[in-house]
Formats: C-alpha cells, sequence, structure tokens
C-alpha cells in the first residue's frame, strides 16, 4: 500500500468517523467514565443503573444530555497519562497484573496468585481493570490502578471454568465472561452484575470453548469466538476433541440471549480465538490452526475480517508471512485511523499488519516472544508488549518503529493481552 | 608491633591469593562464562559452517564451468560429489536459519536454497517441469533470469535434478545419459551454470553478512548478535537453542531423511552432518574453552548432560542403520532437551510458553 493510498484510507474512515459520531453519541471508555463523573456532578448516582431495555435508553438520552458539560469539563481537565496493563508473570510465585506508564516508565504490579489472561477497563470505575484467569483457571479480580489494590475476587460457579476473557455492557452494570461447563463441554456466556461480579443469569455461547468476546459497536449485541475446542480443569490444557472440534463466530443478542447469526470459515481445524471491532462493526478475528489434526500441510491464513450477514474474508499473504506465524495469532487489535490491522504471533517472534479495506499485507515487526497488542488512545501507534518486558511503538501508518520509545521492564514478563486506558 | 602487621598482611595476602577464578578451575554458570561460550560457539562452530557452505557453493560453480567445458562422466562424477559436499555443507548451515539466512520476510535467502525447509513441501515436480522449461526454450538463460526465479524453481534441489538424472521422460540415472544430455544441449550446461552460480551468490551473501556487514548495518552480524544489538531484540543464547530445536523438530517432523535429497540418496549424510554441528554446538570444538554442556556439568546438571549425550548417540545409530522410525523418535528426545533440560541447565529464559487456546 503507497502513501497516498493511506491518505485516502485515512480521509475515508474520518468521515465514516464523524458520520458515526453524528447518529450516535461517543461510546468510548473515557467518555463512559466522564458520563458518570458529570452523573455524579447533577446528582445521578449510578446505582440508579438498571439492566432493563427503557433504563437503558433512558441512559443513553442523558449520555446525550451531558455531552456538552462533559466536553467543557474535559477541555479543563489536566493532562491525562496513558497506563498500559497486562497479565504478567512466568511462574506461580510471579503472576499478577501489571501496569506501566510509558512516558515515565514507571511500573507497578499487584501478585494474583494466578495467571491472567484478559483484561477489560470497567466502564463505570475510574481506574479500574478486571482480569480474567487463563484457560481454564476458576479466578477473576478487578484491580484499582490508583491505589493498586485487588478490590473484588470472583469466582466461577461449580462445573464452570474461564476461558480468558469477558466484557462489559454499555453501561458497565453488567459484565459477560466466557465460561465451559465441563460437565457438559457446552460453552456459555455468563451475564454477572458489574459492580459485584455475582452470577444474574447465563446464555448459550452456541459452540464449545468460547474464548474472546465483545460488544458491538450497537451495545446490543455481542460477538462470540467459539474456539472450538473442548477442555477439563482434570486434564489442565490437554484438547479433548481435537477431530471433531468446530470453530464459529457467533453473534448474541444481548437481551434475549438468543443467536443472530454464526458464521465458521472453511478450513475446520482453525480455531477463533481473538476479536477486534471496528468502528463501523466489522469483525477482525485472530485464529489458531490445530496443525496435529490437519490432514494436509497447506498454509492457513490466520487473521480474516467479518461484517455481520456477509461472508468471511482472510486475509492473505504470502507463504513464506503466514508460515512465519507457525500457525499462531496471540493477539488481534485494530486501528480506526488508518484502516490497519495488527496480529501478534510469539511463536513467530512477529507481528503482522493488514490493510482490512484492500487486504492487503502490508508490514511487519520482529521482536521475540511478542504478544501482547494495543492502539494508542491518539491512535498513532500500535504498541506491542513481550515476554522479556519490552514495549515498542510502532507508527501506525508507516508501521516503522519509534525507536526513541523503547520500554524495557527486564523483571517483568508481559502475557498475552495488553489493554490502553488514560488514567 | 610492626611485626605483628606484617604477619597480618602476609595472612591477608594469603587468603586473597587463595581465592578468585584460576585457569584450572571448573567452569561455573555465569553470564559471563556463557558469553565465552557463546562468543566459542559463533567463531568456532557458526561461522566455520557459514564459510563451509559458501567454500562448498563455489567450489560447486566452480566445478561446472570445468564440467561444461568437456562434459564427462569423471567429470560428471567429481560434479555429483561437489554437490553431495555443499548440501552437507548446508545441512550443517541448517542449523542456524535466522540473521543473514532470515533475512526478508516474504523472500527469505533460506527457501532460494533449500526449498523443502519452508514448510516440508516437496518441489522435484516443479524443478523437474521448470528445468526441462528452460532446457527446450528459446528465452535467454542470464544471470537476472535465475535471480529472478521463485524459490521452488532454484536452489539443490533444481540442480540435484539437473544433475543426478536426465531430462527425458524416462528419467534415467545413469552418468552416460545424462552426460550424454549435457553433451546434446548447450542450454543444459547454462542451466545448470547459472543455477550454481545462484546457490554461490547465496553463499557469498550469507559469508558477508556474518562478517562484515549487513546490507542495513556497517556492523557485521556475528557483531551485532554477540552485542544483541539487533532490532528484534533476540538474546543470542535463546536464538541459537529456538533455532537448533526448529531444526531437530523439522527433521523430525518433514520426514527429511525419506524426503529430502532422493535422487542424490544423501539425505541420511545431510542429516549426520546437521547432527554433527549440533555436538559442536553443545560440547564444542578442539578450540573451544567453554562449551554449554560443561557449564551445564558446572552447574549441578551431569544428568541432563549425560541424557542429551545418551539421545545423540541414539540419533548417530538411527542415521547409521538408516531407520527413520528410530531417527524420529531420538530426535524428538532431543527436541525435549533443547526445549527444557538445555535452557534450565543454563539459567536461560526463553519466554512465556504460549500455547494453544491462549
Amino acid at each position: 500500500m503507497n502513501k497516498q493510498q493511506i491518505m485516502n484510507n485515512q480521509q475515508i474512515m474520518k468521515k465514516r468517523q464523524i458520520k458515526n459520531k453524528q447518529i450516535q453519541p461517543s461510546l468510548d471508555t473515557q467518555n463512559r467514565r466522564d458520563f458518570m463523573l458529570a452523573m455524579l456532578s447533577i446528582g445521578v448516582a449510578p446505582l440508579h443503573l438498571s439492566h432493563s431495555k427503557s433504563a437503558m435508553a433512558s441512559t443513553q438520552q442523558l449520555t446525550q444530555q451531558v455531552t456538552q458539560q462533559v466536553s467543557h469539563r474535559h477541555q479543563v481537565s489536566a493532562k491525562k497519562q496513558t497506563t498500559l496493563i497486562s497479565a504478567q508473570g512466568k511462574t506461580d510465585d510471579q503472576y499478577g497484573i501489571s501496569w506501566i506508564h510509558p512516558k515515565t516508565g514507571k511500573t507497578k504490579t499487584v501478585l494474583t496468585g494466578f495467571r491472567g489472561h484478559g483484561l477489560s477497563i470497567h466502564p463505570l470505575k475510574t481506574n479500574t481493570v478486571v482480569m480474567y484467569s487463563r484457560r481454564p483457571g476458576t479466578q477473576g479480580i478487578e484491580v484499582n490502578l490508583a491505589t493498586g489494590q485487588i478490590q473484588h475476587r470472583f469466582k466461577c460457579q461449580s462445573n464452570r471454568h474461564f476461558l480468558g476473557h469477558g466484557c462489559f455492557n454499555e453501561s458497565g452494570a453488567q459484565l459477560f465472561t466466557t465460561e465451559a461447563d465441563y460437565h457438559s463441554g457446552q460453552g456459555k456466556i455468563v451475564v454477572r452484575d458489574g459492580r459485584t461480579y455475582e452470577p444474574i443469569s447465563e446464555m448459550n455461547s452456541y459452540g464449545i470453548g468460547p474464548h474472546d468476546i465483545q460488544l458491538m459497536p450497537d451495545g446490543k449485541t455481542l460477538v462470540v469466538a467459539n474456539g472450538g475446542i473442548q477442555t477439563h480443569p482434570n486434564s489442565g490444557r490437554k484438547k479433548l476433541n481435537l477431530k471433531t472440534m468446530a470453530s464459529n463466530l457467533t453473534y448474541i443478542d444481548i437481551e434475549s440471549g438468543n443467536k443472530i447469526e454464526s458464521v465458521s470459515v472453511a478450513e475446520s481445524k482453525a480455531s477463533i480465538r481473538h476479536l477486534s471491532i471496528t468502528e463501523e462493526g466489522s469483525v477482525i478475528v485472530a485464529m489458531q490452526f490445530q496443525r496435529e489434526i490437519a490432514n494436509h500441510n497447506r498454509t492457513v491464513p490466520l487473521g480474516g475480517i467479518h461484517k455481520p450477514g456477509a461472508a468471511f474474508a482472510l486475509f492473505p499473504a504470502p507463504d513464506t508471512v503466514i508460515s512465519r506465524m507457525k500457525d499462531y495469532a496471540g493477539s488481534v487489535t485494530y486501528n480506526n485511523k488508518t484502516g490497519i490491522a495488527g496480529f501478534t504471533s510469539p511463536k513467530g517472534n512477529i507481528a503482522v499488519f493488514w490493510n482490512v479495506h484492500t487486504l492487503e499485507f502490508v508490514g511487519h515487526h520482529s521482536l521475540q516472544d511478542v504478544c501482547g497488542l494495543v492502539v494508542s488512545k491518539n491512535q498513532r501507534y500500535f504498541l506491542l508488549s513481550n515476554s522479556f518486558g519490552e514495549i515498542r511503538h510502532i507508527h501506525a501508518t508507516t508501521l516503522i518503529e519509534d525507536k526513541s520509545k523503547r520500554l524495557q521492564s527486564p523483571k517483568l514478563s508481559w502475557d498475552n493481552h495488553m489493554v490502553v486506558v488514560n488514567t | 608491633m610492626n611485626k605483628v602487621y606484617l604477619i597480618i598482611i602476609i595472612y591477608l595476602l594469603g587468603v586473597i591469593s587463595c581465592g578468585g577464578e584460576r585457569s584450572n578451575d571448573p567452569v561455573a554458570v555465569s553470564d559471563d562464562n556463557l558469553k565465552v561460550a557463546l562468543q566459542e560457539i559463533i567463531d568456532f562452530s557458526l561461522i566455520p559452517a557459514v564459510d563451509s557452505f559458501a567454500q562448498q557453493t563455489l567450489k560447486l560453480s566452480e566445478s561446472a564451468n570445468t564440467f561444461c567445458a568437456t562434459p564427462t562422466e569423471n567429470q560428471l562424477t567429481a560434479l555429483q560429489q561437489n554437490w553431495k559436499n555443499a548440501y552437507d555443507s548446508w545441512f550443517r548451515l541448517a542449523n542456524y536459519v535466522f540473521g543473514p539466512l532470515d533475512d526478508d520476510i516474504i523472500f527469505p535467502t533460506y527457501t532460494f536454497i533449500d526449498s523443502l525447509r519452508l514448510r516440508g513441501t516437496d518441489y522435484l515436480n516443479t524443478v523437474r517441469v521448470e528445468n526441462a522449461a528452460d532446457i527446450n526454450g528459446t528465452h535467454t538463460l542470464d544471470n537476472r533470469y535465475f535471480s529472478n526465479k521463485t524459490f521452488q524453481r532454484v536452489g539443490l534441489l533444481a540442480l540435484e535434478s539437473i544433475l543426478f538424472e536426465t531430462t527425458s521422460s524416462d528419467r534415467s540415472t545413469a552418468k552416460p545419459d545424462i552426460v550424454n544430455e549435457f553433451q546434446s544441449s548447450s542450454r543444459k550446461c547454462e542451466v545448470l551454470q547459472g543455477l550454481t552460480e545462484q546457490l554461490q551468490t547465496h553463499g557469498q551473501s550469507i559469508q558477508h553478512s556474518w562478517k562484515v556487514s549487513t546490507p542495513n548495518a556497517s556492523s557485521s552480524y556475528r557483531t551485532q548478535f554477540l552485542d544483541s544489538t539487533l532490532d528484534d531484540g533476540s538474546d543470542p543464547i535463546s536464538t541459537l537453542l529456538t533455532q537448533f530445536q526448529a531444526h531437530m523438530e523439522y527433521l523430525q517432523k518433514r520426514n527429511v531423511a525419506t524426503t529430502s535429497a532422493k535422487l542424490s540418496q544423501s539425505a541420511w549424510q545431510g542429516i549426520s552432518a546437521a547432527i554433527d554441528e549440533f555436538s559442536f554446538f553443545l560440547s564444542g570444538t578442539e578450540e573451544t574453552s567453554i562449551s554449554l554442556l560443561s557449564l551445564m556439568t558446572a552447574g549441578g546438571f551431569q544428568i541432563s548432560v549425560e541424557q542429551i549425550n545418551s539421545n545423540l548417540e541414539e540419533v548417530r545409530l538411527s542415521i547409521a542403520a538408516k531407520n527413520p522410525d528410530t531417527l524420529d523418535i531420538a530426535l524428538g528426545k532431543l527436541d525435549g532437551n533443547l526445549k527444557r533440560d538445555i535452557p534450565d541447565g543454563l539459567k536461560v529464559d526463553l519466554g512465556i510458553n504460549f500455547s494453544d487456546g491462549d
């Protein structure tokens, strides 16, 4: 992709962003937090939020009403500090959640006693992040980044284990966690109270081994990556159903729990595991191919994009690129500004990038054991982390590293996923 | 009083002189010793492997020119032997598929030497068709033509096909038939020379990068690698361990013993060369002062060292017996040693174990 194409894409994306902003209030994390602060300032407590549809609608109206106040307050507020957060550690006694301020390089770690995986920034609680245990763990925690305290610990119900990810609804009143019923083998989406994390109800995930889960931009639909792989705590991480595994991407209506749509890729042994949603509502997927059970030696694309109602489009690349990823994509993220999706492969020691509009392979960056991947808040960079405590800034347009921003925390081992928040 | 001070000073000097490390002390696992071992691996094993490949591909190219001047059976025998030598030296070097050998994400150099290495796909039919098209065609067979070919159509395999069998449909492997084809078609020699020249160019380019300078830097890859100043942030010792592990896995999972070099029947010899290099990597050469296994032994991992040596012996016995089944098992054991025992024994961090399903 040449520079002109990138600029054209940027212009198109910019127009789309403006259009989107006109038809719905901004729902990003920052504004949600601002919204909550504004609510408090006008005397509306978060406890008034309800899970009902009507309450959700009134919440959105209120969001629109307070937008102006929020904008004004935003202008006068002090400049916020970016914080990168990730599960961390290599051994039982080191497992924790750590965060780093890229500008100062200062880090903080809270030991958790379990290996974490995915994280969610709490939409209601300032400076608060929720981390879910790695498959087949049974714990989750809520951490306050300002105090460094674990504020809540929550567990799965009996006969259940976490699968590593979760997401909040728009209001933050509900948390959805991907879990497995290891008696039936069925994937479940457990609906939890967004403050106490107590289970409220549950839905079918419409597949086995639901891994990543995200809220679609409409705020009404969940999209779930059913990896298709069954595990049981008694057998650790052993894959129990490789011969029959069937992965899918399923859209679920939040209110009813009904399946809206379920799609699969042609390659049955490609496990859809991680997701990134574009502003337009397309879903970018990262996959892991179960080579040991495959009946062929072909390379299998590990990235693709799905627009609800349409067919999957896979990101093609030369065999040498896909081959280098060693059948494993660990994280995925999308940069709405540049239209570029990034994927990491720690097994291949590489981050690779595709333009989602043209499906062109546009670049790569080699880094040993790289897995964490997130777009910076200002969308200028893709940020990469690895298990040797490194963080790198890759320019989102040129895909060239800004070496002056390298960070190294030798005592830390950043794990699979990283999230970014302005605190 | 002065005598007392003197006695104390002499005593202290005596105590101090008993401390410290002496040349005949057993080595200990330390960062400094690991650095020495690493440098010796590069200088006494890796660089010689690079030199050997550059030298053998040069010899192959020269003998192709000699053969083409007067194609005889004797010259073909010498040429075939030079191909086998180049193949062996490649298997030695193929333990180090990183840096200059893996210099481009889309067109990595190693694939242009050995196309099988990418995914274990056998491109024998592809090179047969390609060679025949070149020999029977009328297009110009110059350096540019050969340098533009894709990796599936060049390298050791394309040369093996042209040197060890006829291009005709009967695929005769008889030397008189092969020589006869060269005598009756000057284009066949042009293809041979074009392919050997490309291989030689790769050999020289790899050597230049390792010893003189890389395309993007003024220093050699050796210097950048040992100084840990490579952009990918790779740690030298973990890179080497990972690369050897990848090669052992390749030899095992891609059934190299039965898939590679079928026409020349050289696969076992190639695997043997790869294992010899692995042995140098672990135990060092005659010039080595600190080897990885000596560090492991000093660190109290004698049992692991014995196990590794035993597994190496098992691999050698399988090679001697040309038994792919026992080789498969023995290589699997070495693979395990490289993933666990050796990093543990050297206290080397290979990173987080990112497993499928994370």
